[in-house]
């Protein structure tokens, strides 16, 4: 479980918590599960609502307190930049280098998957994020396209960026020469059947 | 190597740039490079965003309506067979794409998060896409004005307008006069394609429109009737010293052979 209590926003869409409304719980209060309890307060509607972090940071320890969803993302962000910097040192030794971003690659998976409680921009930027490090399995990069990578997390660790931002961040990946619409190139190979199971059509 | 001088990117090829494999992207990307100039035109410009906008913003507004996915592939059902083929290709391939990173942690459905996922990918690349036509390219020919051209699709909540239309707040684009400018031109082009057997429905067509447009120039200001001969106008529109580049050389090389344009594939070619 991993979720946060939303409301809807104009389009319908699911809006998130505002992270200034958002206090953390006292420190140590684990779940009897895998992961931790984090109180979270909604200050608008005075209603407090209990959220299960079941995912561990990187190593998959438990953390001595407990701490917001917000510091989990700022320390994914440091730990992919600090992965950035280490490919970047080791650009040389191709299958070191490899291992290392396949690190990188698992950072970005795991900032995906704390995207609900972020804005649209945010999901947007890291799901260009994820295309890009996974089509470094078909293009060789070189150091400056790394380092965009660096640049666009720098650039979204504030979270609550805006649609400005973000688009700035995807055109700086995709200007460094990244191919971004790699999701769609291999159309031709493709197509989508729906099948009936059992009479019932899925 | 010696660098040739100029090359006009046709429609095929700046949609191929985007959406073909990456064999067939490099290919393109290397042959182009040999030229010291590389061209493209506004009417071009309109036929990117017909044919390959178009199909991106059909999906993302079709993924933007839809509860499930199923919904999404329900109404490709009602596409001809080659646009649907085209269609639920970029689906798969994005659906393909996608389950690969998907995290099984999660309790979100395959479908929701295929939606969620499409919902940001396809609208970030419609945007991206329509930035990107420019990119690499030295000069974009504006003869015809094509108005079409000059806008590109409108995100209004949660769904894109990709509008077509030749009439934009009482302007007309300039395509009478290119004709009248091209008229000797154009009547090249229907004494060969009249002396071809065997034309397929496509060049049909556009011989029909040619008759048309040297009958009566003043229906071409019309997208009906331009965008059914596309491949005599931007072979008109392509300066004489410079090489048509298409994939779609069996359309493209009678026409330019009519007015003694040359014609390129870069081993690309149908």
């Amino acid at each position: 479980m991993n979720h946060l209590d939303t409301t809807k926003d104009n389009d319908g869409r699911d809006k998130c918590l505002n992270f200034a409304e958002i206090t953390e719980t006292p420190a140590g209060e684990a779940s009897p599960r895998e992961g931790f309890v984090i109180t979270f307060y909604q200050t608008s509607k005075g209603e407090e609502t209990k959220m299960l972090y079941t995912g561990a940071i990187q190593t998959g320890e438990a953390p001595k307190e407990a701490i917001s969803l917000f510091k989990i993302i700022h320390k994914i962000i440091s730990t992919a930049i600090e992965l950035i910097d280490e490919v970047l040192e080791i650009y040389d030794d191709v299958i070191a280098r490899d291992n290392t971003f396949s690190i990188f690659e698992d950072q970005i998976k795991l900032l995906w998957a704390q995207r609900e409680c972020t804005n649209e921009h945010f999901k947007s930027v890291i799901l260009f994020l994820l295309i890009a490090a996974k089509n470094s399995r078909l293009q060789t990069y070189e150091k400056y396209q790394y380092e965009s990578f660096k640049t666009v997390l720098e650039k979204i660790n504030e979270i609550d960026i805006t649609s400005a931002q973000a688009k700035d961040c995807i055109s700086l990946i995709g200007n460094s020469g990244i191919d971004l619409l790699v999701p769609i190139r291999n159309w031709e190979k493709y197509t989508i059947e729906i099948k009936e199971i059992n009479g019932i059509e899925k | 190597m010696e660098s040739k001088n100029k090359v006009f990117l046709e429609t095929t090829i700046q949609i191929t740039r985007r959406s073909g494999d990456l064999e067939r992207k490099e290919k393109i990307e290397k042959f182009i490079i040999q030229y010291q100039k590389r061209i493209t035109s506004s009417y071009v410009k309109m036929e990117f965003k017909r044919r390959y906008i178009g199909d991106l913003v059909y999906l993302f507004n079709l993924i933007s309506d839809a509860d499930n996915f199923c919904d999404v592939y329900d109404k490709l059902k009602i596409l001809p067979p080659v646009q649907h083929r085209r269609i639920s290709g970029i689906l798969g391939s994005f659906g393909h794409f996608f389950l690969d990173i998907k995290d099984n942690k999660t309790t979100q459905s395959i479908g929701d998060y295929l939606l969620e996922a499409g919902y940001i990918f396809f609208k970030n690349a419609i945007e991206l896409s329509w930035q990107d036509f420019d990119k690499n390219i030295d000069n974009i020919l504006d003869e015809t004005d094509c108005l079409n051209a000059k806008s590109g699709p409108v995100l209004k909540k949660a769904r894109f307008y990709n509008q077509l239309s030749c009439k934009q707040n009482g302007k007309v684009c300039k395509m009478k006069e290119f004709v009248l400018k091209n008229r000797e031109f154009l009547k090249k082009i229907y004494d060969k394609l009249s002396h071809i057997e065997n034309l397929d429905d496509e060049q049909k067509k556009t011989k029909g429109i040619v008759e048309g447009a040297l009958k009566y120039p003043q229906n071409m200001a019309n997208y009906k009737n331009c965008s059914s001969c596309g491949d005599v106008i931007i072979s008109l529109e392509c300066p004489e010293d410079t090489e048509i580049f298409t994939t779609n050389t069996k359309h493209f090389s009678p026409i330019c052979e009519a007015i003694g344009k040359i014609v390129v594939s870069g081993e690309l070619g149908n």
